[in-house]
């Protein structure tokens, strides 16, 4: 009797699980259908082809740029933006096998690699975002205050005082041997640290560590008040992470949404969206994340 | 004649279940002593508490001349002039000679005397051949000769055997039956045998004891008991009945 | 599917080429996941056999705790190292975060409980008449202990190398404790991670293969240390 009890259970906990599964995807679907755009109203023209998709780069969803500044971009035109984020790499990859009407990336050499090799056209700077190089209150480098990356990373390794790389070929990690490789240094030895994580993880390592570290300017904002570390060195050129965005060749893929990319790309150097760019993060962090640089 | 083991009023309970209530008994040096009884009269209960394996709840015992008072050096002292064997006796993982050195490793015997001794007990158990074999591969008659070796190889005073042999084969138990008799001849060797089959006491003992349901109802020479029972019931026990 | 394949070779040629990096990377898995081996053996064996054979108020709720623990997530337990050792946590001035030191500690806290427990069934498994025999030869209390723990070494090894294998395929506790540094803290499974992160899946593989080999060479080493043992145990025909 015993036995039969415990079937009985068992029976009832599998349903109740399932039955809970069932709702949790239904409650994910139910999130995930669009909301109404009611800034779109009664003016918003109506496109030929009203779907764009626009191919970007992890930052720009994750800091929530796009969330502020696509829904005024929708309301004028009238399209309908389905953003993919990936890395920049591979939404240039989207962009080649024409996947994507329109790219939003930051990687300048790879950009221009590709309008040479005639996948895309009317390139346009947009923004920048920065990193920066942050340590010990500490200081044992020296190096607070400056605006010389080159000479700051150079006095760590002399010093050689902790440093940390992320270690993952990820965009930063390569701006950061951008530097080494301008410096012509080449960091080995103890104080250097390669982690091989991601942003968040090698913040908190660094923090433990008290060495030093280059980091985005958005990740060190969000996460500040949870760490020691200070900013150290900041504003150089060189720690700039220029955005382009880049219409998909038209002639290559004469199906593709040229229209709305080229609408897309002269709403985004348009001065309203410029101001709108450099305002996203002021009310939160005080400062903004991205800087607009459209000419 | 010494007395190795005085018991009065012995009493042992699992429970509310009371196993064993020994008024008297008495083992002398140089015996063999039988403890005879159905299943579940006591025999084992009151083998271990001689043993000193299991505490007794009421009563006075003594071992080998000490008032036991149950602290671990007293209970060393005594167990090493004492070995059993048991119904179907545990063997270390191992070789025989690894099982029948193992007491003498713990009494820290050189390693020459042990090898020697070794050789000497499983000769006489005529199981020299067997000394490199794992011991948990023997048949249950090889197995209870080896332990008797191992028992025997640290020279007991006293060697308790519980049914040694009601797991075997008729001839191997009569085998075993002669050894019993030599050790006890042969090294003057103290036994007290537990059995349950009344036809081994008479071939073995000196002296017998018969328990019943916890009780010992009848006490004395082997030979009395057998051709003049005074209590019914080891009457009855004699007639097979139970 | 290539990239199986490819995974494949490369984990042949990486082996082959005896990539100095590798191999630091190699021998630092094996001498983490070795010490923790040892110290949760040398702590978990008589904890085991404590619980197995001493009976006290709690010993019960000890041991359910214990079995609990044997399923601990490996990224528990590196948080819980994490965060005594952390600059803000008790022992932060110990400066052990993110040094080998701190992924054997972590690593105990894993293969510890899988030691004391499998040790403790090992144990209790054993039968009365095994002690019996052994004080009725005149061994004395410890011995005795000692020739039970004999006994129950088959269960014991077994314990030892199931907390082997989950050391040294564990990595959410070195990772966090150990931070994944190149060169001091980078062990096998911590690589795996970030060479999938990267994207290199094959070379990722590669070394998975290596750790694959590794288990087995470990795992072949214990049984031939324990060969007689084992040959004993013989396997039952089912027929």
């Amino acid at each position: 009797m015993q036995k039969f009890r415990n079937h009985k259970l068992l029976s009832f906990l599998l349903i109740m699980a399932m039955l809970l599964s069932v709702f949790a995807i239904a409650g994910c679907q139910q999130q995930e259908e669009p909301a109404p755009q009611q800034q779109a109203g009664d003016k918003a023209p109506t496109p030929e082809d009203p779907q764009l998709t626009l191919a970007t780069t992890t930052s720009t969803q994750d800091s929530g740029l796009l969330d502020v500044i696509l829904p005024d971009f929708e309301a004028k035109t009238g399209y309908q933006v389905e953003v993919i984020a990936v890395g920049s790499g591979a939404a240039m990859s989207m962009g080649e096998s024409g996947d994507a009407d329109v790219l939003l990336v930051h990687s300048r050499a790879a950009e221009d690699e590709f309008i040479a090799a005639g996948h895309g056209v009317d390139r346009h700077d947009v923004m920048y975002n920065d990193f920066l190089i942050i340590g010990p209150a500490a200081d044992p480098a020296g190096i607070k205050g400056g605006n010389d990356a080159v000479a700051a990373i150079t006095q760590i390794s002399e010093s050689e005082a902790i440093f940390l790389s992320r270690g993952d070929e990820s965009g930063t990690h390569k701006k950061e041997l951008s530097i080494w490789r301008a410096a012509g240094i080449e960091p080995s030895g103890d104080w250097y640290n390669s982690v091989g994580k991601g942003m968040g993880d090698t913040y908190r390592m660094a923090d433990e560590m008290q060495g030093y570290t280059l980091i985005d300017r958005a990740t060190y904002l969000a996460n500040k008040g949870n760490y020691s570390l200070e900013p150290m060195v900041e504003g150089d050129e060189l720690l700039f992470n220029p955005y382009g965005v880049i219409a998909v060749s038209p002639e290559k893929y004469p199906n593709i949404n040229y229209e709305g990319a080229t609408a897309f790309i002269q709403w985004i150097i348009s001065d309203e969206t410029q101001a709108l760019i450099a305002e996203f993060g002021k009310d939160q962090y005080g400062q903004s994340l991205f800087i607009p640089d459209a000419k | 004649m010494t007395v190795l083991f005085k018991l009065s009023n012995i009493t042992k309970s699992y429970g509310e279940r009371q196993v064993l209530n020994a008024k008297a008994l008495e083992i002398r040096a140089g015996n063999i002593h039988c403890l005879l009884g159905p299943n579940g009269s006591g025999k084992t209960t009151l083998l271990r508490i001689m043993s000193l394996l299991t505490p007794n709840d009421g009563g006075h015992l003594e071992v080998l001349g000490e008032a036991v008072n149950w602290q671990p050096s007293q209970l060393l002292r005594l167990r090493r002039q004492m070995a059993m064997v048991t119904q179907s006796s545990f063997m270390f993982e191992g070789s025989v000679y690894y099982n029948v050195a193992y007491g003498l490793r713990a009494r820290k015997t050189p390693k020459k005397e042990i090898q020697q001794r070794v050789q000497e007990s499983l000769e006489l158990l005529g199981m020299s051949d067997f000394i490199d074999a794992p011991a948990r591969y023997l048949s249950g008659g090889e197995t209870q000769k080896v332990a008797i070796a191992r028992a025997l190889a640290v020279r007991p005073r006293v060697l308790f055997l519980d049914e040694p042999t009601s797991n075997i084969d008729p001839s191997s138990s009569l085998e075993i039956e002669q050894y019993i008799k030599h050790i006890n001849q042969e090294y003057t060797t103290t036994i007290v045998l537990i059995t349950h089959n009344f036809f081994q006491a008479r071939r073995l003992a000196q002296h017998t004891s018969l328990l019943w349901e916890g009780h010992i109802i009848e006490e004395g020479p082997t030979r009395d008991m057998f051709h003049n029972p005074q209590d019914p019931r080891t009457r009855r026990f004699l007639k097979g009945e139970y | 599917m290539d990239v199986i394949g490819q995974g494949v070779k490369e984990g042949i040629l990486l082996i082959l080429s005896l990539d100095p990096e590798l191999i630091q990377v190699t021998l630092l898995s094996l001498q983490v996941s070795l010490s923790a081996l040892l110290v949760s053996g040398l702590l978990g064996i008589p904890a085991g056999t404590f619980l197995a054979l001493k009976d006290f108020a709690g010993r019960k709720l000890i041991l359910n705790i214990i079995y609990t623990l044997m399923g601990l997530p490996p990224v528990l337990a590196g948080l819980i190292v994490f965060l005594v050792l952390s600059n803000r946590g008790p022992l932060g001035e110990w400066q052990l975060l993110f040094t080998p030191s701190a992924m054997v500690i972590a690593q105990v806290l894993l293969g510890f409980p899988l030691v004391a427990g499998l040790s403790a069934r090992a144990v209790m498994s054993q039968r009365q008449e095994a002690y019996d025999t052994a004080v009725m030869l005149g061994a004395t209390r410890t011995i005795a202990i000692l020739s039970i723990i004999r006994e129950a070494r088959m269960g014991i090894i077994a314990a030892l190398t199931t907390a082997l294998g989950r050391l040294i395929a564990e990595v959410g506790a070195v990772m966090m404790v150990g931070g994944n540094i190149q060169g001091k803290t980078r062990v096998l499974t911590t690589s795996i991670v970030l060479e999938t992160r990267m994207g290199h899946d094959s070379r990722a593989l590669g070394i998975g293969i290596i750790l694959l080999i590794l288990a087995f060479i470990i795992m072949l080493l214990i049984l031939k240390l324990e060969k007689r043992s084992f040959k004993d145990d013989s396997t039952i025909q089912i027929i």
